[in-house]
């Protein structure tokens, strides 16, 4: 078996699509990873290697740099989203349109006069002003002088009402329970920051930080394109008519998927170790400037575990379809499955069963990353038996197709031929 | 060593391929004829166990035709639309075929030369296929068809569109090979069966409609085939009554061959049956064609 996935590799290293797949994955690399990591050489200020220094004087430092010293994080803080808040809600009621993002896109939705009114009475009722007198403040920039009782009490019935205007608007909107507490923010601490500086330092030894952030950028690449290379390395015994001289042949179906799924699989890997080993050095020149240790592995152990059973779920998934179908509709229901997995999940601490490309986009936040790591890796698990079970159903419509034994794949060709024939002809009408 | 087909039927969504096939295939050169869409493929193919049968029984050298893992062993399958990956080189190509055929590393590299050297591709083992002319991409179908050292050879229609030269040369090889195998032959091609066959099949509407040695096949026209003269325009009146096999044109008349139980005119004379009348005469004439 090993000389024939050493077969099916040579063929896939050289084949068109491989390398474009590969110049996609170092094109992706270099402008989402590498671009956002190299502001940590220590030469430049901002870089996370650094140890915070202290300053005792944070508002003060925020008024000469305009920024905090170690930057600000959003929080539900009442007093903050509640003008915020509202101002936003009476603007967006002013132009006409309000924002929502459903599925990570954004969406202008416009009321109808009886939702308008309704959002109208939430205004007021949180502000304690009629419509008019609001107009007036807003025109004279005098909006900072409405009050806001932050009183739990308040806070607790403003959060009723921005609950019923995101149900009017729609999902997602910037009243939501989760978008609302975007409108807090406040500085990060000296504390916070040293505790950050040491989990990233000691804890993660550097490289397993800028690791998870890899495995996210490179987890959008390998939800995605792999199914290319898939779909074209199946489809090229349809394409050299070779269909029938290798199900003739002595080699059982088990091992001629497993050669092909594994060649598949470890060829699309290999990218992924060479950019694992150039961010490793990457790291490790960092690292070395300052004297710190990094963990060498950190980004093959990463790969593996977070990236693999992504790419794993997605070649299987495109060989069966491919195999089962004997056309392209793997490119499509991949699509879609990416799609649906890139708009739902947030960009740290989505980890449901359905998200097939799991998110940490960043190289901090280790102690959300540890508090997530069963849900991680059931997560991965899923996947990994999603895999295992797609290349069985193929293993089993090989050997169904080969044997002949059913007349599956002349129902099913025929009603995928057909349906080609008939697209082809109403494309040349 | 020999294959037993039993009331074979092979049906596609209702309409049938095959109807209740019997027949029996020694070692040596068996030569299945019949027109397009006879049904010849359809039974290689199951032969080669790539479609399954509707019914009836197939063994092939003692072992059931449902015992694919056992049979691929002994069958090289060479497919009408015989292709490989064009990117592969010959030898390329010929050790990954042996690799599916699970033929062990170190007999690869000593018996692929050899059958390159057979098939006359030896000098051309580094060719990429895609470079190889239709002869030697047929010749490649063969060495890859018998590189697991098959007793059943299975060779679809593989003459078509070759030049006379590589015709003969392939239909030599083949011969060859027959000496220790069973290989079936199927063909449109009367002359390539009739220079190789001693057994011979015809298949008319997926009905076996002959079995026997190519001499049984000529002794069904013995008597029935006629020469005659004819002019110009006769030949339209003739044609609608007799079966025509050949035609030469003698200035202003035509010299016919014709088939007929009866002697067509006064100035028909009986001729010696070849291969080619007793097949049109077995098919029922030119118009079935």
């Amino acid at each position: 078996m090993f000389n024939l996935f050493l077969k099916e590799c040579k063929q896939l290293g050289k084949s068109l699509i491989y390398i474009v797949f590969i110049c996609i994955t170092i094109a992706f690399y270099t402008t989402q990873y590498y671009s956002s990591i190299k502001g940590n050489d220590p030469q430049y200020l901002g870089s996370a290697l650094l140890k915070p220094s202290y300053v005792q004087d944070v508002e003060k430092y925020n008024k000469e740099n305009n920024m905090y010293p170690y930057g600000s994080t959003s929080e539900e803080i009442s007093e903050q989203v509640m003008p915020k808040a509202t101002l936003m809600m009476y603007e967006e009621h002013m132009q006409g349109t309000y924002r929502a993002y459903p599925y990570g896109l954004i969406k202008h939705v416009k009321l109808d006069k009886e939702d308008t009114k309704k959002i109208e009475e939430i205004i007021s009722q949180t502000t304690g002003k009629s419509l008019s007198e609001l107009d007036k403040l807003h025109k004279t920039g005098k909006w900072s002088e409405i009050y806001f009782s932050s009183s739990s009490k308040d806070y607790a019935s403003f959060k009723k009402l921005m609950e019923e205007a995101n149900n009017i608007i729609g999902e997602q909107s910037n009243y939501s329970k989760e978008n609302l507490k975007r409108f807090g923010v406040r500085p990060i601490t000296y504390e916070e920051a040293m505790k950050t500086y040491k989990d990233l330092i000691e804890k993660d030894k550097i490289t397993n930080g800028f690791a998870r952030q890899f495995c996210d950028y490179m987890g959008i690449v390998m939800g995605l394109f792999p199914v290319f290379v898939v779909i074209s390395f199946i489809m090229k015994d349809i394409k050299s008519n070779m269909k029938q001289v290798i199900y003739s042949r002595r080699v059982s179906s088990t091992k001629l998927i497993l050669s092909r799924y594994s060649a598949l699989v470890i060829m699309m890997m290999i990218p992924i170790f060479l950019l694992a080993i150039v961010s490793t050095f990457q790291a490790a020149s960092f690292s070395e400037k300052l004297n710190l240790t990094v963990d060498y592995f950190a980004f093959f152990k990463y790969s593996i575990g977070w990236l693999m059973p992504t790419l794993m779920a997605v070649t299987a998934v495109g060989m069966f379809l491919t195999l089962l179908t004997e056309t392209a509709i793997a490119i499509p229901v991949q699509m879609i499955w990416w799609y649906a997995s890139i708009t739902k999940g947030v960009l740290i601490g989505s980890y449901a069963l359905s998200q097939l490309m799991i998110r940490f986009n960043t190289i901090y936040d280790r102690d959300e990353f540890v508090s997530n790591i069963t849900n991680i890796f059931l997560n991965r698990m899923f996947f990994i038996l999603i895999s295992a079970i797609f290349v069985v159903a193929s293993i089993h419509i090989l050997n169904l197709k080969r044997i002949g034994r059913i007349d599956f794949y002349d129902k099913y060709s025929k009603c995928f031929t057909n349906f080609k024939g008939k697209f082809k002809n109403s494309l040349s009408k | 060593m020999q294959i037993n087909i039993n009331n074979l039927s092979k049906k596609f969504s209702g309409k049938s391929a095959l109807t209740d096939v019997n027949l029996t295939i020694c070692q040596g050169m068996f030569g299945l004829l019949g027109r397009n869409g006879a049904g010849k493929t359809t039974l290689m193919r199951i032969l080669a166990t790539l479609i399954n049968k509707s019914s009836g029984e197939i063994s092939i050298c003692g072992i059931n035709i449902l015992k694919t893992k056992e049979l691929r062993k002994l069958i090289g399958y060479l497919p009408q639309d015989f292709s490989v990956y064009p990117n592969l080189s010959v030898y390329e190509a010929m050790d990954y075929l042996g690799v599916l055929s699970e033929v062990p590393s170190s007999e690869r590299k000593k018996v692929i030369p050899e059958l390159l050297e057979k098939v006359n591709l030896l000098d051309c083992k580094k060719v990429k296929v895609r470079a190889l002319s239709g002869g030697m991409k047929r010749r490649l179908g063969i060495a890859q068809a018998i590189l697991h050292n098959p007793k059943v050879l299975i060779v679809d229609e593989p003459t078509a569109g070759l030049d006379p030269k590589e015709r003969i040369r392939f239909r030599n090889l083949l011969c060859e090979l027959a000496k220790d195998k069973i290989v079936i032959l199927s063909t449109h091609i009367i002359g390539d069966i009739e220079a190789t066959c001693e057994n011979i099949g015809i298949l008319d509407n997926g009905s076996l409609i002959f079995k026997g040695t190519v001499q049984e096949l000529k002794s069904k026209a013995e008597g029935k085939v006629f020469s005659m003269n004819v002019k110009p325009d006769e030949l339209e009146r003739i044609k609608q009554e007799y079966i025509i096999t050949g035609m030469i044109m003698l200035g202003d008349s035509i010299s016919i061959r014709v088939i007929s139980d009866v002697p067509p005119s006064d100035n028909a004379q009986i001729c010696e049956p070849n291969i080619e009348d007793s097949y049109m005469l077995m098919i029922g004439g030119i118009d079935n064609v």
